[in-house]
């Protein structure tokens, strides 16, 4: 073989084994930062934990990419800034829908209030009818309804006037496709079920399903405390507790399809 | 519509390989037409099913093609029966088991058992509670999975088993809850009322057997539609059997001709009272000598092999035959287990009188089976069916913890013939209330106005 001809198949090799080292060593980054993200947060919400895990991962992803694609002589400036620029666009035009919709995701994951509660904010006084992404409607004793957008719950002073509502706890849980939410739930009671001692006891925790897109199922833990200077701590212990088992649940079905696989 | 028992219409004697084997496959839906009955399967004898299977066939005559969700472990998956198609939930043996601890603790609470009450209070935190949301979890994945794919107009729900299946549903379809077992606020502990107000108000309308448990059920916080229905028989699904038929199941079971013979149609279950009714027979015998008892019935699903396996209805069964033995009844009790529908026909026309000694009662069809064939009743004034009758008019009604009262009445049954004609027509009268045709259009209509929202 020439001289010049192996150079020539090197110099096209060589890029290219670059860029699959590269999305090897993302994919391997992901798997690190994702295991330490997942420890490291371990007392946050299931939901927020799961969002932020599946934010980090992409973000990783998104970088790893771009360095590789530079690696065969493609300009990745010029991608970064589309995506720049478009995100610019889009927080730009959605900013008020944008805001409302963080504040429909905080309150998901501290719920001072749920569907039928009844509620007092900015001087509007009413039963919770609705929480959807954009707004809050409240139903008033004289029939009206209220549409208050969901920022202005991070905003303002919201008083639940539901008897006992500061004893009750609501944690939403994203059962993922692929886990088996019978075992997810039965695996959650059973580590629930360890703080008794903190919980009521006429109440027992349960599950009320939320809402599914056909893969995904959304799942509320009701349980409520005794004692409302508990209730941070509790919800953070319960939270981790959520965590502990769906990992559970998950590292099982993993085992048995590798089994069935052997 | 798609409908929930726990309890399946079929139970099968042999194991899903062999069903294979015989029909060469076991994919899609197996059609029971193609077994054997008694010999591959048998359709469960009583309670919910006898009451469900008739409705959902008047629904196929009718053009409709519903569907039936029950725990069966072992059978598979779907089997169409009269165009029913019945789906088949499997849950892990070690999860039946808990499930079936629970249920039964549930079930005695409501039932007043002692013996379930005292673990009550504390039910919902038991690990056995975890099986019994895991097995309904899996109910509610088998419907939300049909609904996706039927796109059902009702769920209709049977069964105190599966209450919490209103907050596990994702189908957004107006569901019916039908209370079947007794419902006295005064027997449920204080740490089922949140839950068992969460469950209960996810359904659109709960329909119960008597007024009193209506009463109650609001009296609970319940604010959804709620009706008062008798529990419904076929009456063509009755038959009657030919003399030589009547003689020949007497004879096998050693029943003289002149024999009067007392008949207890009731699983095996503590709760039923048959030893009521053993203690009542010491009684009546001193006066009536040739008085018998037979008690048909075996243990329920919950206590059969293929079943949740829980031993009660063989424990008990052993109970009463030593009491049978400790009385010196050996020869008088005669216990049957499980009769198939001809047997059962022979039973009740055979029988002299009927008794339903039970301590608790959510209703008691049997005693309706016992009026088609004009046979005098007498019942537990803590059995709904009790609601039908007028005392010492169309049958008697007895406290069941009275054995002198209960023998008192069966003597002057079997010994005045006129009246236990005249019993027994009046009952035959009665029964025609719980006839399928006649609740029929009433259910249907309940089930219109659900899905209409009125």
């Amino acid at each position: 073989m020439a001289l010049e001809e192996f150079i020539s198949i090197f110099q096209t090799i060589y890029p290219l084994s670059y860029f699959i080292g590269i999305v090897l060593a993302t994919w391997l980054a992901v798997k690190i930062v994702d295991s330490i993200a997942k420890r490291a947060f371990s007392i946050f919400p299931h939901l927020v934990l799961t969002r932020v895990r599946k934010g980090v991962s992409t973000f990783i992803w998104i970088v790893g990419i771009l360095i590789a694609i530079e690696q065969l002589g493609l300009r990745a400036e010029i991608l970064i800034a589309i995506i720049v620029l478009l995100g610019i666009a889009v927080i730009i035009a959605l900013r008020d829908v944008l805001s409302n919709i963080a504040s429909k995701y905080f309150s998901d994951i501290y719920v001072p209030y749920k569907v039928g509660d009844r509620i007092s904010i900015a001087g509007y006084t009413g039963s919770v009818i609705e929480i959807n992404p954009l707004v809050t409607v409240l139903l008033t004793d004289d029939g009206k309804t209220i549409s208050i957008p969901n920022s202005f719950f991070t905003s303002n002073i919201v008083v639940n006037e539901t008897r006992e509502a500061w004893r009750e706890i609501l944690i939403p849980i994203l059962v993922e496709k692929g886990l088996d939410i019978a075992e997810v739930e039965a695996e959650i009671l059973k580590r629930v079920n360890k703080l008794r001692s903190r919980l009521d006891d006429r109440f027992p925790p349960t599950f009320v399903t939320r809402r599914s897109d056909g893969s995904n199922v959304e799942i509320v833990l009701v349980v409520r405390i005794k004692d409302p200077m508990d209730k941070d701590t509790i919800a953070n212990e319960i939270n981790r507790r959520v965590l502990e088992a769906i990992e559970h649940v998950r590292t099982r079905s993993r085992d048995k399809a590798g089994q069935r696989t052997r | 519509m798609i409908t929930v028992t726990q309890t399946p219409l079929v139970r099968f004697k042999i194991s899903v390989e062999e069903i294979a084997k015989r029909l060469g496959h076991i994919q899609g839906h197996i059609d029971l037409s193609l077994l054997k009955e008694s010999e591959d399967y048998i359709l469960s004898p009583g309670g919910v099913t006898r009451m469900v299977y008739p409705f959902l066939r008047k629904l196929v005559n009718m053009g409709g093609s519903p569907w039936w969700v029950s725990l069966n472990p072992q059978a598979p998956q779907v089997v169409v029966v009269d165009g029913i198609k019945i789906y088949h939930v499997s849950v892990p043996a070690e999860k039946i088991k808990g499930y079936g601890k629970a249920k039964e603790v549930i079930w005695g609470t409501l039932h007043m058992i002692d013996e379930s009450s005292s673990q009550a209070q504390d039910l919902m935190w038991m690990d056995e509670y975890i099986d019994y949301i895991y097995y309904n979890r899996r109910v509610a994945q088998a419907v939300d999975l049909l609904d996706r794919e039927e796109d059902f107009d009702v769920i209709y729900v049977h069964d105190f088993q599966h209450i919490p299946l209103g907050t596990m549903l994702t189908s957004m379809k107006p569901r019916i809850f039908r209370w079947h077992i007794p419902l006295e606020t005064s027997l449920i502990p204080d740490s089922w009322i949140s839950s068992l107000d969460l469950y209960l108000n996810k359904y659109d309308t709960i329909i119960v057997s008597s007024k009193r448990y209506s009463k109650n059920l609001v009296e609970m916080g319940y604010r959804g539609r709620v009706v008062e229905m008798y529990p419904y028989i076929d009456p063509t699904q009755y038959k009657t059997p030919s003399r030589d038929e009547v003689e020949r199941f007497a004879s096998r079971y050693g029943i003289d001709p002149d024999d009067k013979l007392i008949l207890v149609v009731a699983r095996m279950d503590p709760m039923k009272g048959h030893d009521r009714a053993i203690k009542a027979l010491k009684l009546v015998k001193k006066e009536i000598p040739e008085a018998r008892l037979m008690l048909v019935g075996n243990g329920s699903f919950s206590s059969s092999k293929n079943g949740i396996g829980l031993s009660k209805g063989e424990r008990w069964a052993r109970y009463l035959s030593s009491l049978a033995n400790e009385l010196g009844l050996a020869g008088y009790v005669i216990m049957t287990g499980y009769l198939g529908q001809r047997d059962l026909e022979a039973a009740y026309s055979r029988a002299d009188v009927i008794l339903l000694p039970s301590i608790i009662e959510g209703f008691g069809l049997v005693v309706v089976e016992g009026w088609l064939y004009r046979k005098p009743a007498i019942v537990s004034y803590n059995a709904g069916v009790a609601d039908l009758i007028r005392d010492g008019e169309n049958g008697f009604i007895v406290d069941p913890n009275d054995i002198d009262d209960i023998a008192a009445k069966i003597k002057i049954i079997l010994k005045n013939y006129k009246l236990a004609e005249e019993l027994g027509t009046r009952g035959y009268d009665t029964s025609k209330r719980c006839y399928i045709d006649t609740i029929f259009k009433e259910e249907m209509e309940i089930i219109e106005k659900t899905i209409e929202g009125r």
